[in-house]
């Protein structure tokens, strides 16, 4: 999952020199490198991506904010 | 009827009208309000601050906040707001300019600096910190008498009533915040307060928009064009009035937004420092086949506006005083012509029957998303990288928004570590969308930066 969501992010949102740079701890919204309209684009691939769909309050922004936490919530709503 | 007393009639009222609602849909009465303004002026005073003092308040927009931006005003305290995602830099910078007296912190704590008063203006009211050119943010001191005029304005060209809610969308350093938080509560009105998180999270802000059902919505085109592309909000609900500002409304988002709220639409313009000083009210049916954006329009009651080798000036009650403890930039951008203070805007415009239209721009000063970014800060915050040895930014225009693109040369970095390197100094609109890195900079015969170039390259590469 998390190697997905890595290369989701690669594909379409951060760029980078060397992909190792793009750790699953990094954070991505407090450090700048995402803004915040680049997580609502995000949250709609990742909808479409993995056939969820999060519900309102479940898009707080710090839960965006490294690879390893989004790929927990894409779990948990996976599974649900 | 001075500022203050407009703005307190209702909260002095003490009726159970709500007066704000919050982030959480919690809903506040003008007498909670005003027994928290008085608590905290109590507060205030114990401290020993006064009249003509100044205070930062670098806290999310909520009800306690609403109240200590309040008891400021009654007690004839400036206040400075600052966002709440602002970084730590940026703050140090702003109470080095402004030698404010005190913070009011994110948690609600206060520390008081010092009790000596500045020499500040006579009636200035609020300083609101824009992006400076120098690197160096620039306070725009708004007096009251400014706020008055344009709180009237609006009350009668928008007929605002105890009937209406406004939604409190811009950040409170945004002169927009002006509109939502003061012609609300002269009018007996209610405002909804959005904090940083909820305006980040556009489904959520649609789900509460329907719940809510505000009247009135004031925001930048930016913010429209996105909530109604993330927010889901519920086909039956729509505003009575749509006012934006901050940048041009592109015409094919506009039009998708008016297909869903057909509704009254105006455009409002002017630069932080004359707050509104013209408007224009759209034609009532969607122009599908039109390509240009509408015009700023004419000119507020309270307005004086001349144009100048095609810039326009603007004088009269809503211009600012002054740039806070800054005499050189505010001599640079205002200009005395007898009795007549004029405020040069740096925008080109062209006269027309409709009253202005926007043209474009005299300096390199930009909008993105509505915010007004200096990219001439963003050179002087990359070159502080020690690595970095010179930075030159482009923008280029793209359907939703203005892209920065920004060349440097020095050390090759990742663009990880640039944008982590500008967030530090920058609040989050500003920072790049793209590095790149350019081994020699081209300049002009003039040796500065050849910026007709880098697009050049740009574009080839693009």
């Amino acid at each position: 999952m998390k190697e997905k969501i890595k290369e989701i992010l690669l594909a379409e949102f951060i760029e980078v020199e060397n992909p190792d740079e793009l750790t699953y701890d990094l954070a991505l919204l407090s450090s700048g490198v995402l803004d915040s309209i680049s997580i609502l684009q995000l949250v709609d691939v990742l909808e479409k991506e993995f056939s969820i769909e999060f519900e309102p309050h479940e898009l707080d922004k710090d839960l965006f904010d490294t690879i390893d936490k989004i790929a927990s919530l894409v779990e948990a709503k996976k599974s649900s | 009827m001075d500022f203050s007393t407009a703005v307190f009639k209702h909260i002095f009222n003490n009726n159970h009208e709500v007066a704000v609602i919050d982030s959480e849909l919690n809903k506040y009465s003008y007498s909670s309000l005003y027994v928290e303004i008085e608590r905290i002026k109590h507060g205030f005073i114990k401290e020993g601050l006064s009249k003509g003092n100044t205070i930062i308040l670098h806290v999310d927009k909520t009800f306690d906040t609403l109240c200590h931006l309040l008891a400021c005003v009654s007690m004839g305290i400036i206040y400075i707001p600052v966002d709440i995602d602002t970084p730590d830099q940026r703050i140090k910078n702003i109470l080095e300019i402004s030698k404010a007296n005190a913070i009011v912190n994110p948690n609600l704590s206060f520390n008081i600096f010092h009790l000596e008063n500045n020499p500040t203006p006579d009636d200035a009211s609020c300083i609101l910190y824009t992006s400076g050119s120098t690197g160096i943010p620039k306070g725009v001191v708004c007096s009251s008498k400014g706020m008055l005029a344009f709180v009237n304005w609006t009350s009668n060209e928008f007929n605002l009533s105890n009937k209406d809610t406004l939604t409190s969308f811009a950040p409170l350093h945004f002169d927009l915040s002006i509109f939502d938080i003061f012609s609300t509560l002269t009018n007996g009105a209610t405002v909804w307060l959005i904090d940083s998180k909820l305006s980040k999270n556009l489904r959520l802000l649609g789900k509460y928009t329907t719940e809510i059902a505000p009247t009135i919505w004031y925001a930048t085109p930016t913010v429209f064009t996105l909530l109604h592309q993330y927010g889901k909000i519920a086909s039956d609900y729509s505003p009575r009035l749509v006012l934006f500002a901050g940048e041009v409304f592109p015409i094919t988002n506009l039009n998708k937004v008016r297909q869903k709220w057909n509704t009254v639409y105006y455009n409002l313009y002017g630069p932080t420092e004359t707050n509104v000083c013209t408007y224009y009210r759209l034609p009532k049916s969607i122009e599908l086949n039109r390509s240009t954006p509408y015009p700023i329009g004419i000119n507020c009651p309270y307005i004086k506006t001349k144009v100048c080798n095609s810039e326009l000036y603007v004088s009269g009650d809503s211009v600012m005083i002054e740039y806070h403890n800054n005499p050189i930039e505010t001599k640079e951008k205002m200009s005395f012509e007898r009795d007549t203070i004029w405020f040069k805007t740096g925008d080109i415009v062209s006269e027309t029957n409709d009253g202005y239209i926007y043209k474009g721009r005299i300096d390199r000063m930009i909008k993105r998303r509505g915010f007004r970014i200096e990219l001439d800060e963003l050179e002087a915050t990359l070159c502080k990288h020690e690595k970095i040895e010179g930075a030159a930014a482009i923008v280029v225009e793209t359907s939703t928004s203005n892209t920065i693109i920004i060349y440097y040369n020095g050390i090759k970095l990742s663009p990880i570590d640039l944008s982590i390197h500008c967030n530090r100094y920058l609040p989050q609109y500003m920072i790049p969308d793209q590095f790149i890195h350019i081994k020699n900079m081209p300049v002009s015969t003039n040796g500065k930066v050849n910026y007709n170039q880098l697009n050049h390259i740009f574009n080839a590469n693009g």
